[in-house]
C-alpha cells in the first residue's frame, strides 16, 4: 500500500490534534470555573457518627467506592 | 490487512473496550492498562478505514446516501469520544500515574468528563457495531465456509 505512511501520519497528526484540543478545552475550563480541590472519597455516615456502616460516594460522578478512580 | 485480521482485530477491540468499560469488573489497574494496551490497535482499526472515511467525506454534502453519511458522523463522535475518554483517562489514572512516577490528584472536572465520556464511546460503539454488523456478519460467514469457497 503506498499510501500506508501516508495514512498513518495524518491519523496520528488527527488522534494528537484532538487530543490536545480536549485537554486545553478540559484544563481552561477548570481554570475558568475554579479549579475544585483533589478529589477525595467523601466519606458519609449513613446514620449518625459513630455507626459501622459507611458509604464512600465520589462527589464528582456520585459513584461508589468500587467503581470511583478518586477512591481507588 | 486481510479481512480475517480486520474481523479478528475488530472484534477483539470491540470485547476489550466492553469489558474496560467499567473499572469494577476488572479491577482499576488492569482497567488502566487494558485500555493503553487498545491504543494500537485503535489507531490500526483509524488507519486501515481511513482512505474509506476520506472517501465518504469527500461526497458528504452531495452524493453521499444516507448510510455512509450517518457512518461518517457515528464514527468521528466516536473518535472524538474515545480520544477524550483516553486523554481524561491518563488524568485521572492511578496505576498509570505510579507506574510513571507521577502524582495523581484529579480535578473534578476530569472525573465527570471521563466518566461521561465513558458513557458516550460505549453507546457510539454499539450503534458503530450496529451499523457494520452487515459486514461483520458477512465477513464471520465467509470465513466459516472456507471449503465451500474453495470448491
Amino acid at each position: 500500500m503506498p499510501n500506508t505512511f501516508r495514512n498513518v501520519a495524518a491519523v496520528l497528526v488527527l488522534t494528537l490534534f484532538t487530543a490536545l484540543a480536549v485537554f486545553a478545552t478540559v484544563q481552561l475550563t477548570d481554570r475558568l470555573l475554579g479549579p475544585a480541590p483533589a478529589v477525595a472519597a467523601q466519606t458519609t455516615a449513613s446514620g449518625a457518627a459513630g455507626t459501622a456502616a459507611q458509604t464512600l460516594v465520589c462527589p464528582a460522578t456520585g459513584c461508589t467506592a468500587s467503581t470511583c478512580h478518586a477512591v481507588q | 490487512m486481510t479481512t480475517r485480521s480486520r474481523l479478528f482485530l475488530d472484534l477483539g477491540l470491540f470485547g476489550a473496550l466492553l469489558v474496560a468499560y467499567n473499572p469494577s469488573w476488572t479491577g482499576l489497574a488492569l482497567h488502566e492498562w487494558l485500555c493503553v494496551a487498545a491504543i494500537t490497535p485503535l489507531l490500526v482499526h483509524v488507519v486501515v478505514n481511513w482512505e474509506l472515511t476520506l472517501r465518504i467525506a469527500g461526497r458528504f454534502v452531495d452524493h453521499a446516501r444516507h448510510l455512509p453519511r450517518l457512518n461518517l458522523i457515528v464514527d468521528s463522535a466516536l473518535f472524538i469520544a474515545g480520544v477524550a475518554v483516553m486523554v481524561s483517562g491518563f488524568m485521572v489514572s492511578h496505576a498509570i500515574a505510579a507506574a510513571l512516577g507521577i502524582a495523581s490528584a484529579p480535578s473534578a472536572l476530569w472525573i465527570a468528563v471521563h466518566s461521561f465520556t465513558a458513557d458516550a464511546t460505549i453507546a457510539l460503539l454499539l450503534v458503530h457495531f450496529a451499523l457494520h454488523w452487515r459486514w461483520i456478519s458477512g465477513v464471520a460467514r465467509r470465513l466459516a465456509r472456507p471449503a465451500t469457497r474453495s470448491a
